[in-house]
Parts: C-alpha cells; structure tokens; sequence
C-alpha cells in the first residue's frame, strides 16, 4: 500500500485529477502559510499589553508559601514585574521570586514563588503583573494543601477515577445479557443511542477544546485545536484498520466486536477528558465542585456503558465476559490516567490536545455508527433509530444540564 | 440486524487510505506549516518593549522650594507633552504621556500677583490641552483651543490667590491622560515667605496599567507606587515638614501618618488662619488638595500611607525616616 503507486493508473502515467488535487492542495497550503506569515503584521497592536500572553497553569499552597507556574503561550517573550495577592480581601502587593528567571520566553515556564501566610479554606487570586503592565490572574476558589508527590496523588486519582470512570461503565455494561432479549426494535433503538451519546459526547467535547483553545494564544490554541482533531480521527482509522487485520474479516460478530472496541476506546478517550476536569477542580481547590463533579459524571458513564454494549447485543461472540471486561477498562480507566495527570501538571494547552483529540475519536466513531445503522433495510423510516438518536443525546444532555444545575458554573 | 449473511466491514474502513493518503499528508504538512509560521517570533515587537527608568534619572523630585521673586512680574514655563515609557513600580512600565519627560510634569510655582505665562508645545501624536486652575481669562481654561499634535499655545495665569493647584489635560475622557501621566501641582506662595520647613509635594494618582479600566494595578504617590518604601523621606526630629497634598484619583483617597497629628491648610490657603483640623488622617475627594503641616517627637522609621488598605497595599506608603 504504497501511496507513489496509486498515482499511476493502469498505464504508468499519473492521472490528471491527482494532480489537480495535488495542486490545489499545495494552493492552498501556500495560501494559508502566506496568510499566517502576514496577518500578525497586519494587526500588530501597538502596546505588549495586548500581546503578552502567560497562562497561569497550575496554583499550589506549601506552608507559607503560594507557588504559582505559568506557562508563556503568546508571541513574544515576558517579563514578571510585580505581583499582587487577593481574594476575599483586595490585592496587595507581594514580594515574589521567579525559578529559574523572571524573563519567560515564548514556550517557555516559570515558577513563582510567594512567601505568604495564606488561610486554609480561603479563597486567593494572585495578580501576575507584566514589564508592560498587562495583567494574568491565578485563582483558587479555596486554599488547600494540595497532594504533591506521586505517592500522594495517586490514591486520589485511583479513588475518583474508579468511582467516576470505571465503575459507572460497568453499571452500563452489566445489563448485557437481558438485553439480548430484547425485541429487534428495541436493538435498533440501542444501536441509535450509542450514536446518540456519542453526538452529545462529541458536541461536549469540541465546545471544551475550543474554550480551553482560546484561552492560549491565537497561534497556538486553534493549531493544537486542529492538529488534535486531525490526529484523533485518523488515529483510530489506523487502529482499526490494524485491529481488523488480526481479528479477520470472516464474520460479522467479529465487525460488531471491533465496533464496540471502537465505542469504549472513544468514550476511554472523553473520560480522560473528564479525569482533566475533575483533577483541575481538586487543583483548583474546588473539593465541593470535583466531588459534585464526580457524582454528576457516574451518572453520565452509566449511559455510556449501554452505548459500548449495543452493537455486539445480537452476534455471537466468544468469550464475551472477557472483552465486556476489557471495554468496561478500555473506557473507564483513562478517568484514573487523566484525573492523575491534571493533578501532576495542569496545563491549558495540554487539555486542549486531548479534548481535541477525544472530539476527532468520538467523531469517527459517531460516522461509523450512523454509517452501521443507516445500512440496514428500511433505516431511513424506522421512528426507532431517530428516536434512539434523539433520546442517547436528550439523556446526556439532560444528565449534564443536572449537573451544572446542581453545582453551579462549571 | 435480520438477514445479514455477508461479513460485514464498518464503512469508514471500506475507503481505500493507500488512495487518499497523499491528501492526507498534504493536509497534515498544511496544518505543521501554519503551526510552524504562527509559532514564528513577531520581530517588531522589539519597538513596543518598554524601556525601564532603571537609572532613576528621570525621577520626580518632591521637594519643594519656594521661587524668588521675578523683578517684571511675569514667571515663564516652557511646557513640553511627549510619549515616554514610565516606569510605575520597580520592573513595571506602562505608556506615559508625559511633560517635559517626567510624570508628574514640573511643578508650576509662582509668588503671590506674580502672571504665569507657560508656552506649551504639544509634541505628542494626539491632540492636548492644559487646563489650570485658579483665576484666568476663558482663552486660558484648556478647553476651546485644543492644540493639536506639533502645535503650540501660550496661556496666561494670575497668581492669585495664595494656595496649592493643579493643572492637567482636559481631554476627554480625562481618567485616561491623568492615568498615563498627563498632570502636575501648580504653588501659589505668599509674598511673605512662610516659616522655614521642608517642603514636599505628593500627588495622590491611581495607576491602571492593562488599561481594562477595571480596578487600578497601582496607587502611588507622584506616580511611582512604594517609592518612599524603598527610598525612605528623611528629616530632623522637630524638624519642620509641610506637605502639599493633591488627590489625582478619580476616587476617594485619604492620607494618615504615623505617631503623630498634623494641621491641614485647605486650598485656597490664606497663611496662617485657615487651620481646619489637626488629625491624623485627611480625606480628600477628587482633585481635592490640603497642606499638612506637622514634627516628629520621636525618631524612628515612621510609616506613612492613605488609609483605604488597598491603595495602601498598592503602592500609596512610605516611610518617614526621622533621624535623632
């Protein structure tokens, strides 16, 4: 499968409408490079006011001490010139020091350091003020002692991701065998909601990576918005062109079997993106927020545990407990892996490379169902296909609505 | 699911990707190449740095001294508006719009019936005006002949009556050329010199450098928050300390002083019978002035500071370092 041998048709001669599309791609690459090269020229603003930009990433309170890492993502480098301490009373100006330098290049992080006596339960914000002036805040809706080694993180990321992530799909999950006896059109129904969820799931996602994209500069937040997108998408097409090689293409429980594989990496996937949010509200000092957070997202995974089990209802599949159990993994214990990262180092710009890359999955998996069901006969007038599209997102959406309700802004 | 008999392949994997793998790399380097361009350091952006008052050479000096007298009767200033980077706490600069390269501009002091002529020339990009309080004629006011950039004006003021002044920009809005720098004092004195003192100005200013508008970054006295801080004021125990006191916020400020009580002077002042009050802490609403007249009992490094904890907290404090 060598990509130059396709160029040439039967006759060794490079067809016509390749090079067209070849060309026009390279049209407008060179459009879209000469357009990047000019444009910050063209709206250069005048003061590095507008232009700095430092992501305050992570906020942690040592004894005595607030430490504050901020990560430069805009165009030029930055200089910290002072800093200001507040919360429930107003800022104030705080001595700070900077490891390694005060000087932040682009790309570049630092870490400040600020000798203060803060009070446990407390609400801060530090006011990271630039060489220019421009203004960066860092805010902890509540000043905890955060866990800081491995050894104190990990329990924590195992506990909420186990009862977040892993348990819920499993809850899912386990309804499997009465769901074999359902009625045809209760399956067809199953097959639709698992499209539907995934709809919710890709819409929650996106909406999350182009939020946490544009708090990063202009330049880099939509490049790693895309190239995550793109990656996500094409990485499971490679997957599953690999996992189909060696399951082989003889029987159709076997295609069912790889789908459902397909469902749970996807939804594995979006729970990372969850374990993210849920470790960033404990950073963050949010508890009340990561445990509601918590609650709000077992709830949620239950749901998704039924879309990973539908395809493989109705095929013959040896060994089925076993690869129900390994789904229920592949889906559930990204929670523990992204709740354990976000702990050890929050970053926006990392969050936006997985929220994106979890969009481009679910997406794939999304068309591959719908491409599924809309190959059975009568499809397009089975009210139990759209009404299982309607009611996999409507409970997703209704269940995540809940929850913003009950825990306020998320 | 009925009456599948063929083995079936999810549909996405049905597409031949040897095909269409060259648009794919060609898409892939589309999007490495504008990461790649986007990443690329802004080479201009070196113009827009600030250059840091590290040298101090460009320092407001508070002291005060009182003018001799002019034999014609007529005071001359030369007034000159000009961009300059100002630094506004130690590593913090914003755009300043200065007057004769310092913010404050230069203290305008006059003796009682003296006229005060200032040739102002507006060498900044917008345009300016100088508005003074105190007694002239409407020419004078800073408000119908706005100077537009390269261009000049010559205002005429009475010295009259004795007291402490300000002048600034009168364009609108006028928070944003008092926040960048656009003001000073203007010193009516008696023509029978007051007791000997030192004699210090302090312009009360609050500074929003991110121009959000929002809160202020800073507060600070003459423009450089916790100046006196770092670089205490000294006097002599007893010695003799008048302040001239103006409130350049547009807020409610306050002035308080440690270990001891002052007597204030509101403007206009007619030396020696207007004392009003003799405290410790002055509230001042906008561009409202006082002069505080006080000596130290005891010596010791004295704190001073308005008393709204946040413009203290930042930047409006110092420190009275009263020798023995």
């Amino acid at each position: 499968m060598v990509g130059g041998a396709d160029l040439r048709n039967g006759k060794g001669q490079v067809s016509k409408p390749k090079i067209v599309l070849l060309l026009g791609i390279f049209v407008v690459a060179a459009l879209v490079v000469s357009f990047g090269t000019y444009l910050p020229g063209i709206i250069m603003p005048t003061s590095g006011v507008l232009i700095e930009e430092l992501e305050p990433f992570r906020m942690e309170f040592h004894p005595g001490e607030i430490v504050v890492s901020v990560l430069n993502t805009g165009p030029v480098d930055v200089t910290i010139g002072a800093v200001q301490v507040g919360g429930t009373n107003p800022f104030s100006v705080w001595n700070f020091f900077v490891e390694p330098t005060e000087h932040i290049t682009r790309l570049g992080t630092g870490t400040i350091r600020i000798p203060f006596r803060w009070i446990q339960g407390e609400p801060y914000t530090v006011k990271i003020i630039t060489s220019s002036g421009a203004t960066f805040l860092a805010e902890a809706a509540a000043a905890i002692a955060i866990p800081t080694t491995t050894a104190e993180i990990l329990p924590t990321a195992i506990i909420l991701g186990t009862f977040v992530g892993v348990i819920p799909i499993f809850l899912g999950l386990a309804p499997f065998p009465l769901l074999r006896r359902l009625p045809n059109r209760w399956l067809d129904f199953l097959a639709a909601l698992a499209a539907g969820v995934l709809a919710f799931l890709f819409v929650d996602t996106i909406s999350e990576g182009v939020e946490m994209a544009s708090r990063l500069s202009l330049s880099l937040g939509p490049t790693l918005l895309i190239a995550g997108f793109a990656f996500g998408v094409f990485s499971l097409v490679s997957l599953g062109r690999v996992t189909i090689g060696r399951l082989g293409k003889s029987s159709a429980g076997n295609a069912q079997l790889y789908l459902a594989y397909m469902i749970a990496a996807a939804i594995g996937l979006h729970n990372l993106g969850e374990g993210l949010a849920i470790g960033a509200a404990q950073t963050g000092g949010k508890l009340a927020l990561a445990t509601l957070l918590a609650i709000g997202f077992a709830l949620h995974n239950t749901t998704e545990g039924i879309a990973i089990a539908s395809p493989m209802v109705r095929q013959r599949v040896t060994r089925i407990s076993l690869h129900l159990v390994l789904m229920g993994l592949l889906a559930g214990v990204p929670t523990i892996f992204g709740t354990w990262l976000s702990l050890t180092f929050f970053s926006e710009a990392l969050n936006t490379v997985f929220f994106a890359v979890a969009a481009g999955a679910i997406l794939y998996v999304m068309a591959e169902i719908i491409i599924e069901i809309s190959s059975k006969q009568g499809a397009t007038n089975n009210p139990w296909l759209y009404g299982g599209l309607l009611v996999g997102f409507l409970v997703m959406y209704s269940t995540a609505v809940a929850l913003t309700v009950l825990v306020g802004e998320i | 699911m009925s009456g599948i008999s063929q083995p079936r392949v999810p549909g996405i994997l049905r597409l031949n990707l040897g095909k269409s793998s060259l648009v794919l790399i060609g898409v892939l380097a589309a999007i490495a190449m504008i990461g790649y361009t986007m990443a690329q350091p802004i080479d201009t952006v070196e113009d827009i740095k600030p250059v840091l008052d590290a040298d101090g050479t460009r320092t407001f000096n508070p002291v005060l001294t009182r003018p001799e007298p002019v034999s014609s009767g007529v005071r001359e200033y030369t007034l000159i508006a000009q961009d300059k980077e100002h630094e506004v706490f130690p590593g913090v600069g914003m755009p300043g719009w200065t007057l004769n390269s310092t913010i404050p501009g230069p203290t305008i002091t006059a003796i009682e019936g003296e006229t005060v002529r200032i040739r102002f020339i507006n060498n900044s990009p917008r345009p300016q005006t100088i508005h003074g309080h105190g007694v002239h004629q409407i020419q004078y006011d800073g408000i119908h002949e706005v100077v537009p950039p390269g261009g000049e004006y010559l205002y005429e003021w009475e010295a009259d009556p004795v007291g402490l002044y300000l002048y600034h920009s009168h364009m609108m809005p006028i928070a944003k050329p008092v926040n960048q720098g656009f003001f000073g004092a203007y010193v009516v004195y008696p023509k029978e010199p007051l007791p000997a003192a030192k004699e210090l100005l302090f312009i009360l200013q609050f500074i929003d450098t991110d121009g959000d508008g929002d809160a202020a970054e800073f507060y600070a006295i003459n423009a450089k928050a916790d100046q006196f801080l770092n670089d205490p004021i000294q006097f002599g125990l007893d010695e003799r300390v008048r302040i001239y006191l103006i409130n350049m916020n547009i807020e409610f400020a306050t002035f308080h002083i440690h270990g001891n009580f002052f007597k204030t002077y509101r403007s206009p002042i007619m030396w020696p019978d207007t004392t009003t009050e003799f405290t410790d802490v002055v509230g001042l609403g906008w561009g409202q002035r006082v002069v505080l007249e006080f000596s130290y009992k005891y010596p010791g490094l004295w704190m001073f500071h308005d008393h709204i904890a946040e413009h203290a907290e930042e930047g409006l404090r110092g420190w009275f370092r009263v020798m023995q």
